[in-house]
Parts: C-alpha cells; structure tokens; sequence
C-alpha cells in the first residue's frame, strides 16, 4: 500500500503533473491515507469552521464537508496499537531532529510494511528502508 | 461439456486430434474416427484431473475497467481554485516543525 504524506495529499486536488503520471499506474485501492494525515487535514478545516469571521464562516464550513468527502475517497489506515508500539521504539532509538507526526507515519507504514509517499524524503530516510520511500512529486515515474 | 477439436491430417502421417482449450490432450490414430474416439477419452480422463475457473485481472491502464482518470481519480484537481487548500498545508507543515524534539 502507498501512504501518503500530507505534502502529497495536498498536490492530489490541486492537480500535479508528475503526481498525475504516477496516478496513471496505480489503483486508488493501492493508495491509503495514514489517520495522522487525516487527524492533521481535518483539524486544520476544523479549526477554520469554528473561527471564521461572518464573511467567510459559510465557505469554511463548505470546505470543511467537501474535505470530508474528498478524505472518504480513500483508504485510511489506523494509527493501532502495534504503531504505538513501533513509535515507541523509534522514539527510544531517534531521540532528536525528529517531528512527532513523521514518526508516527513511520511507524504506521513499519507496521504493515507500506510505503511511504513524502517529498520530505530526507525526514524519512534513517526511519524506513530505502524502498519503503518514494516522492510522486520531484521524482517521475522510471 | 463441449469441447473444440483440431483435426489434422499430413501426408504419410496419422489423423492427429488436439483441444485447443487442454494443451496437454492430443491423440494419434490410423483412421479420423479412431483419432476422435481418441481425443474423448482423454477428455474424460483429464477430467479427473482439472477443474476450469475463471479468474479476474484488474488492467493497470488508462482506461481501467472502462473509466477514465476523472473517474477513478474523484477529487483529483477539484481544489485548484482554492487558495485556503495550499494554506492548510503550509499551516499543517508549519505545525509540524513545531513538534521538533531535542535540537
């Protein structure tokens, strides 16, 4: 399965060419969000829902379901017990210059042996193997 | 069942029967008839032996199953007018950096 990153969840709606290409040979059914990427994207629209000014609060909300539905187009895999237990080691092993959502991806992505799909490559790399790493955004398809 | 049968027949050879659907079932005899008494009693006894399921591929094309990319891809490119979608993730990006540890 490909799990992907936030960084990559982003370009999907926006439209990307090299991110598109990689699209052309694949399945969504190979293509799962991790529940942290969903927690960090729901959060954000969220927040703007509940804060917004009058002007702009009707458009938050629209936004806010419309990320919902776009979210349900995929397959989410679930932070579980087995990635807690897998960040516990990482944490144990890493325990400086790392972001606490990467390692929680990787664990995500150690439990099952996904594939992570980052343009933070380099946030990832001493995290994962090499194959376990892929960027569908600065690196086209071989 | 029923069951394709290629009869040949080649000067100074004999009648040669073959199932295009079984590549393992080929007989030989002197006469045709002989050759497709032949063939049936290799089918009846590869029968012991096979079962014939049909099984689905999923094609990794353009057109998979007769959808385009819109199709398979639904939101693909359905934000691009909204400023506040890139904005999200600058913010997620910039949240994140926040969780730092131990530099």
């Amino acid at each position: 399965m490909y799990l992907w990153d936030s960084n990559i969840l982003r370009h999907y709606p926006e439209d990307h060419p090299v991110l598109k290409a990689h699209l052309q040979r694949v399945l969504l059914t190979e293509i799962a969000l991790p529940s942290v990427v969903v927690a960090e994207v729901l959060r954000g629209r969220c927040e703007s829902a509940l804060k917004a000014p009058a002007d702009r609060a009707a458009r938050a909300h629209a936004q806010l379901l419309e990320t919902h539905r776009l979210v349900q187009t995929f397959q989410v895999i679930v932070f579980d017990q087995h990635c807690a237990a897998l960040l516990q080691q990482l944490q144990q092993k890493h325990k400086s210059h790392k972001r606490y959502p990467d390692l929680m991806i990787a664990a995500t992505a150690l439990a099952l042996n996904h594939i992570v799909v980052t343009r933070n490559t380099r946030h990832f790399a001493d995290l994962l193997p090499a194959n376990r790493l892929a960027n569908w955004i600065d690196d086209p398809p071989r | 069942m029923q069951y394709t049968v290629l009869l040949s027949k080649q000067p100074d050879a004999p009648w040669r029967a073959v199932v295009p659907a079984l590549p393992d079932c080929v007989a030989e005899a002197a006469t045709r008839e002989e050759a497709l008494a032949r063939i049936k009693e290799h089918i009846a006894q590869a029968h012991e032996h096979f079962e014939i399921v049909q099984v689905e591929v999923p094609l990794l094309n353009g057109n998979q199953l007769g959808q385009t990319f819109e199709e398979r891809y639904p939101y693909y490119g359905a934000f691009k007018d909204d400023p506040t979608w890139g904005e999200l993730f600058d913010e997620i990006e910039r949240r994140r950096d926040e969780t730092l540890v131990g530099d």
